[in-house]
């Protein structure tokens, strides 16, 4: 029987036992054991050991500058540009590719000591230096503020030490934009904001979905998320063309989490039971985005297992600890590869990662040992011969998987996380990452943890596993140089080739960064039905919203080009706001893609946008999205007609009024209050069948 | 275990500071200690080493920690839940008993039911159980360890309470609907 949540949760809360239950949940809390105490010399010589441990750097860094301060600023400067180039490879870490890249010469900034510096002067020296900044850069939020504090003193101290008072403050200026100098096509959610980067290396917002984990499709054209804060699972879908979102499944309690979109497929996702604890199995399925069928094709996998698809998603490999088990998902057929088979010495089965050519597997086969005496090693599996090569072996202090195996796209590399070296106290290890050549015998190297490999491999990102600072590796070369542009916990999901998705430059009323692109940009479909893009919504105070598009093919070869800013009244603020906040239904007129959402009915005409407010199956104004015409009453229709017969020869580029409003289309249909309704051949709308509650209409209109 | 301004100033200190991670220590650290021996059957020395690990890393990662709506404690957790799945992905654990060894009922019988009520649940609902009624954590921050909202994990106790009553009651529990 259903319950009310927040009802039953107070009587939770409150130990009343109302029902069978909640019964039920008085007894298991009359259960608990008492909590077993920590030993207190342990429980005081770890707190020893963490409240020594070195000082947390910073990762953003303010350059000092100002004529009457040379010492200061040249003192900033040389520790900023040693830190820069320095702390991507961490102490003690040994990284061949970065140290050979960026030298071995490291520099701490040490925290003051308790009491070394008058606190009101620090104090009074950091808020300066907040105040510079934020006029220095006018996209400074509170909470990015908030973030640097540190950063902010650490410059301070470099500038004048540990107890002294500058008599006045040198003028701050931040090194670099927060997202500039980023590789171009490079896609990271941050903050819960999907990010990608423009052939000029800005970041510009692509989404946004708060509390929720989504990803793009390969073409970039749609992205999912699962609402898990809804019982059972609900996944939606995003679909960046026309700016809908669909609920499209409710997934079962034993597929509820998604994998990831289907290789090969961009309607097709992948998903899996929640894992479970040791010895327990889940099951693996698919969901179609499309069609909304839910396909379980295993339910043996085990609960740890290494999971990986072949690049046709036809094919799917997974591990038990004994075996790499091999299932075609088309025909059912089920190939084992034992341990054994791989390794005659080895007795653990690791991970396995399919090449993205889908010829090999790679898979990873260990031995579990005393301390010092534990090994694995990675083996490369022809999926055509059986043959079985070894590219990687390592002794390992203490035996550990690696959390995955990844192929670079040509196929030619391998990056298998490595925990060779541990930290002074022996506990935790210092995560990085081994490359391994998959074609030749070459010895493998080793350097900070992999992220992405660049779209033609021969590139890879880096971070450094404490400073979270982030580098580009050159495959060939090992050459690494430092990327500084990262926002802090960013998450790399991928880096495309330019055309694969949407990279825009951003419009010139836009500061490259993302925490000042205005509210309104999330309102907005990022995309108009006919492929227009929308790149910035900016508000101009008083005398509406300034739209900048991005025409159809430009942003497919890596060239970017803004052609036009379009100024909408405030009566499309309405527009937007309506467009926001109701589901978008497809819609087809006169062979144009369209939508419908609420009473608002939007398609294309001669490349403007077009939208028509409907009313109980009368039109009652219609808006464009034109220059000067915000909106049209019925007794400006003849004029707009009239238009419509002097043809624009480049109407997106210079089209300062609207080109086309003819009668009410024939055939338009669309669904208003449970009502469908038709536009007959007089222009005039005409009710239809009554529609089921939550109908929807398919893209094609039928 | 407050969310409050406090903490998150706390948290502050400790980015700047390694040594202001004591009151973070101090706060958390006999919770999650309790939290990890609990899974790993009453394995003092080894609820010593993952708890180690869990603070270790909480500090290693603290430069890199953002106040997004999930609070340090949630996050902690987090971390401690990952080192018991790791731990159990290198040494899986004995099978879960149904005798009532591990309770500390005065009823005998009653504790005997519940034990094996919670060994025919699934993993997921066990784990629900066991840290809302077993480790006691508050609602919002369970809610906010597994990322649902606080309505959520109410619909999801409640129904694995049900299915708990009905394992206790037939001797066997269905996950078909």
């Amino acid at each position: 029987m259903p319950i009310d949540p927040q009802d039953w949760g107070r009587k939770l809360e409150a130990d009343d036992v109302d029902d069978a239950e909640l019964r039920l949940a008085a007894q298991l809390r009359a259960q608990r054991s008492s909590s077993p105490a920590i030993d207190d010399p342990f429980r005081r010589k770890l707190r020893a050991r963490l409240t020594s441990a070195p000082a947390p750097r910073p990762s953003w860094r303010f350059a000092l500058i100002g004529g009457g301060f040379a010492a200061a600023a040249a003192m900033a400067l040389g520790w900023l540009l040693l830190t820069r180039s320095s702390d991507l490879s961490e102490q003690g870490y040994p990284a061949p590719g970065l140290t050979d890249a960026l030298g071995a010469s490291t520099s701490t900034v040490q925290p003051c000591a308790e009491g070394a510096a008058p606190a009101p002067d620090r104090a009074r020296v950091a808020t300066e230096v907040y105040a510079l900044a934020q006029a220095a850069y006018p996209g400074l939020e509170d909470e990015w503020r908030s973030q640097r504090e540190a950063e902010i003193e650490a410059t301070v101290q470099a500038g004048f030490g540990c107890g002294r008072s500058p008599t006045a403050m040198p003028l701050p200026t931040p090194v670099a934009a927060p997202t500039a100098g980023l590789p171009s096509g490079l896609i990271y959610w941050a903050d819960y904001n999907l990010y990608g980067v423009d052939a000029e290396g800005h970041a510009l917002l692509l989404g946004s979905a708060s509390g929720y984990i989504g990803w793009l499709s390969a073409d970039g054209e749609r992205e999912y998320f699962a609402d898990s804060s809804s019982a059972p699972v609900i996944l939606k879908v995003n679909d960046r063309r026309t700016g809908m979102q669909n609920e499209i499944a409710v997934l079962p309690d034993d597929l509820s989490v998604p994998l990831g979109w289907w290789p090969g497929s961009d309607e097709r996702i992948a998903l899996s039971g929640s894992i479970g604890g040791a010895g327990s199995t889940r099951s693996l399925g698919v969901v179609n985005a499309r069609t909304r069928e839910i396909s379980r094709f295993t339910d043996a996998v085990p609960f740890d297992a290494s999971i990986s698809f072949s690049p046709d998603g036809k094919t799917l490999a997974y591990t038990r600890p004994d075996a790499v088990i091999i299932v075609d998902t088309v025909t059912g057929k089920v190939t084992t590869l034992t341990v054994a088979e791989l390794d005659a010495g080895a007795q653990l089965v690791g991970h396995v990662g399919w090449s993205r050519d889908g010829n090999q597997i790679a898979v990873e086969v260990g031995v579990r040992g005393a301390e010092n005496d534990s090994w694995r090693s990675i083996k490369i599996v022809s999926m055509d011969t059986g043959s079985v090569r070894e590219v990687l072996r390592e002794s390992l202090p203490i035996y550990r998987n690696s959390s995955e195996i990844s192929w670079s796209p040509s196929s030619a590399w391998l990056a298998v996380p490595t925990f060779q070296a541990l930290d002074d106290q022996t506990v935790t290890p210092i995560y990085g990452t081994c490359f391994a050549e998959a074609g030749t015998n070459a010895a493998s190297w080793c350097t900070d943890s992999w992220l992405a490999w660049s779209p033609d491999g021969t590139q890879a990102i880096v971070r450094g596993p404490v400073s979270g600072k982030y580098g580009l590796v050159q495959m060939g070369s090992r050459e690494t140089h430092v990327l500084g542009a990262m926002p802090s916990g960013a998450a790399i999901l991928d880096w495309r080739s330019p055309g694969q998705t949407l990279l825009v430059s951003p419009a010139a009323t836009l500061t490259p960064s993302p925490t000042a692109i205005p509210p309104l940009a999330y309102l907005w479909p990022r995309r108009l039905p006919e492929g227009y893009r929308i790149i910035g919504v900016s508000d101009e105070t008083g005398r509406g919203y300034r739209i900048s598009l991005l025409p159809p093919q430009q942003g497919r070869e890596g060239g970017f080009a803004l052609i036009n800013d379009l100024r909408v009244g405030t009566a499309a603020e309405e527009l937007l706001t309506k467009g926001n906040d109701q589901p978008r239904e497809p819609l087809t007129v006169r062979g144009q893609s369209g939508w419908i959402s609420g009473t608002m009915a939007c398609w294309t005409e001669l490349g403007n946008m077009v939208c028509l407010s409907l009313m109980q199956g009368d039109v009652a104004e219609i808006q464009t999205l034109a220059d000067g015409l915000d909106v049209v009453d019925e007794s400006e229709w003849p004029l707009l007609r009239q238009s419509l017969n002097t043809p624009t020869p480049a109407p997106y580029a210079t089209s300062t009024q609207a080109a086309t409003l003819p009668d009410l289309p024939v055939g338009l249909g669309y669904a208003l209050a449970g009502q469908a309704w038709e536009v007959d051949a007089a222009g005039t709308p005409q009710p239809g069948t009554a529609l089921p509650t939550g109908t929807r209409i398919s893209p094609d209109g039928r | 275990m407050d969310t409050s301004a406090n903490e998150r100033d706390l948290v502050k200190a400790a980015q700047r500071n390694p040594s202001a991670f004591g009151t973070l220590y101090d706060r958390y650290v006999q919770t999650i200690y309790g939290f990890v021996f609990r899974r790993v059957d009453g394995d003092a020395a080894l609820a010593q080493d993952l708890t180690a690990a869990t603070f270790e890393k909480a500090l290693r990662g603290l430069p890199r920690y953002r106040w997004q709506g999930v609070s340090f404690g949630a996050w902690i957790f987090q971390i401690a839940r990952n080192e018991i799945a790791q731990h159990y992905r290198r040494r899986p654990p004995a099978p879960l008993s149904e005798t009532a060894a591990s309770f500390s009922s005065p009823t005998p019988d009653q504790a005997i039911d519940l034990a094996r009520g919670l060994a025919r649940l699934s993993n997921e609902d066990r784990e629900l159980l066991e840290c809302r009624f077993f480790d006691d954590l508050p609602t919002p921050l369970l809610a906010e360890i597994l990322g649902i909202s606080p309505n959520a994990l109410y619909v999801r106790l409640h129904r694995a309470l049900e299915r708990l009553r009905k394992a206790m009651e037939v001797g066997e529990v269905s996950y078909a609907d």
